[in-house]
């Protein structure tokens, strides 16, 4: 019914006519947005305006707007490199908490320097009457400390990412393992809670464990070190957590002497500076007796 | 070369230590000295394609349950030999509940189960042992038999792997 209706108005003349009178207002302007929206300059002169604006409402909004998708991308960004981001942290952290202690332990050393000073005269005096010549007690012990290896260990596989030594003697493979072995065994066998294995000793040697988030650092070291000189060397051993990081993010057949590479240097810096090691009033104490000499 | 690290499992006095020592000194000793701990070692062995793989292998403390190993033993494992006792059936009780175990916990890691101490049974009892397992190789440490090969196999298994299909 609908259907006939629509096709004798369309098709009727005298409609159309009647039409083009009612509608004439609306031609006219269907024509002129017809020469607008032909017309390039007419055409940019009313949109730019209104894109600008949109533009700079969307800067406005975006923080508000996109805050959820950003935060979203970055947790997923976090997520995916969590590992490589804990490497960077943890030596941060540890600098933090570090240097906190070292503070504390500054003020402790200070008071104490007074009383040290005043027993040392004393064992200095005692060593005298014996023709014991202070410097060279100072430098034997200097030299009883000597960096013999270094490690840098894969965590719980135990497998050797990298590694430096005085005298290429022992499997390093070997060693990685077992240190990494011994390690899980005794933190198994105390199971203390969070903590972490971080010296093993081995007749003469000492093994120090310096463990990241994913590798340890091990470095074997014949003779023992003093309390200052173990902050000394963790200080260092956290710096050089900073330079191997990016190195382990990416394992590939390269990592291993590009390891080695930074793990020599490690070496040659501490066997040439053995003093590196040496607290500050040792060292004091030391040049004290060579410039005596 | 590239390493990867092998773990020998199973219940105590089966011969993970004599399998160990077998394979990287070839050696063998009767007595029995239980491992307190870990005892790592490595070799280099070749594959099938020449290609060289260096296994560090981790002879742990045996268990009755491999849930009672230290969890953290297993991470970062690519293998596992799950050795059981051929002349002890004690030593067959947990093969399944400890395999289904340690698939679930390194669900990429090749696992193989030995039988081992073939030197001391009969052909019956290994073909009964058999029947009811998926043997992947009867050893024995004492006369070394199938004690490479059972590595080697692991190892390539291992190698092809860590490859790209
Ligand atoms: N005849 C024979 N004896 C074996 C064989 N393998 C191991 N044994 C003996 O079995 C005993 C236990 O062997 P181990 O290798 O110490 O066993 P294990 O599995 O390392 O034991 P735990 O370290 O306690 O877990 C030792 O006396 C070995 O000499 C074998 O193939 N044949
Ligand atoms: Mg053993």
């Amino acid at each position: 019914m609908t259907k006939r209706t629509n096709i004798s108005i369309d098709s009727d003349p005298a409609m159309e006519k009647v039409r083009a009178i009612i509608m004439q207002k609306e031609r006219a302007e269907i024509e002129e947005l017809h020469y607008i929206l032909d017309n390039q300059e007419e055409l940019s002169t009313r949109v730019i305006p209104i894109i600008e604006g949109e533009l700079e409402f969307f800067k406005k909004q975006f923080p508000k707007e996109f805050e959820h998708v950003i935060h979203k991308l970055i947790d997923h960004r976090i997520k995916e490199s969590q590992d490589s981001i804990l490497d960077v942290m943890y030596p941060m952290v540890g600098k933090m908490v570090q240097k906190y202690v070292n503070q504390q332990f500054q003020l402790i050393r200070d008071r104490l320097d007074n009383q040290v000073e005043r027993s040392s005269i004393l064992s200095r005096l005692f060593n005298r009457a014996k023709g014991i010549k202070e410097s060279d007690v100072q430098l034997s012990e200097l030299h009883d400390i000597s960096i013999e290896e270094i490690y840098v260990i894969q965590k719980n596989s135990g497998l050797l990412i990298g590694s430096a030594s005085r005298n290429e003697t022992v499997d390093p493979d070997s060693v990685a393992g077992m240190l990494t072995a011994i390690k899980l065994f005794v933190e198994d066998a105390f199971r203390q809670g969070e903590q972490n294995l971080e010296v093993i000793q081995y007749e003469t040697y000492e093994i120090f464990l310096q463990t990241f988030h994913t590798y340890s650092i091990a470095v074997a070291m014949n003779g023992a070190l003093s309390t200052s000189q173990k902050v000394k060397l963790r200080e260092d051993l956290f710096k050089l957590g900073e330079e191997i990081n990016p190195l382990v993010q990416q394992i590939d057949e390269t990592t291993n002497g590009k390891i080695r590479e930074k793990l020599e240097l490690f070496f040659m810096s501490a066997l040439q500076k053995q003093e590196k090691y040496l607290s500050r009033r040792e060292l004091h104490l030391l040049s004290k007796n060579t410039n005596k000499k | 070369m590239i390493s990867k690290k092998v773990m020998l499992a199973g219940n105590f006095g089966v011969g993970k230590t004599s399998l160990f020592n077998r394979f990287i000194q070839d050696i063998f000793d009767e007595r029995y000295l239980t491992t307190i701990g870990v005892k790592v070692d490595s070799k280099v062995v070749s594959l099938d394609n020449d290609d060289q793989l260096k296994l560090m292998i981790w002879d742990i403390a045996g268990e009755v349950s491999q849930t009672k190993v230290p969890q953290t033993y297993w991470l970062g494992a690519s293998g596992i030999l799950y050795v059981f006792d051929l002349t002890r059936p004690t030593t067959f009780e947990r093969i399944e509940e400890d395999i289904a175990f340690l698939k679930q916990k390194l669900p990429d890691c090749v696992i193989k189960l030995i039988g081992n101490k073939k030197d001391l049974v009969s052909t019956d009892r290994i073909e009964e042992v058999k029947s009811k397992f998926d043997v992947d190789a009867i050893t024995s440490a004492k006369t070394g038999e199938q004690v490479e090969d059972v590595f080697l196999a692991l190892a390539n298994d291992i190698y092809a792997q860590t490859q790209p299909m």
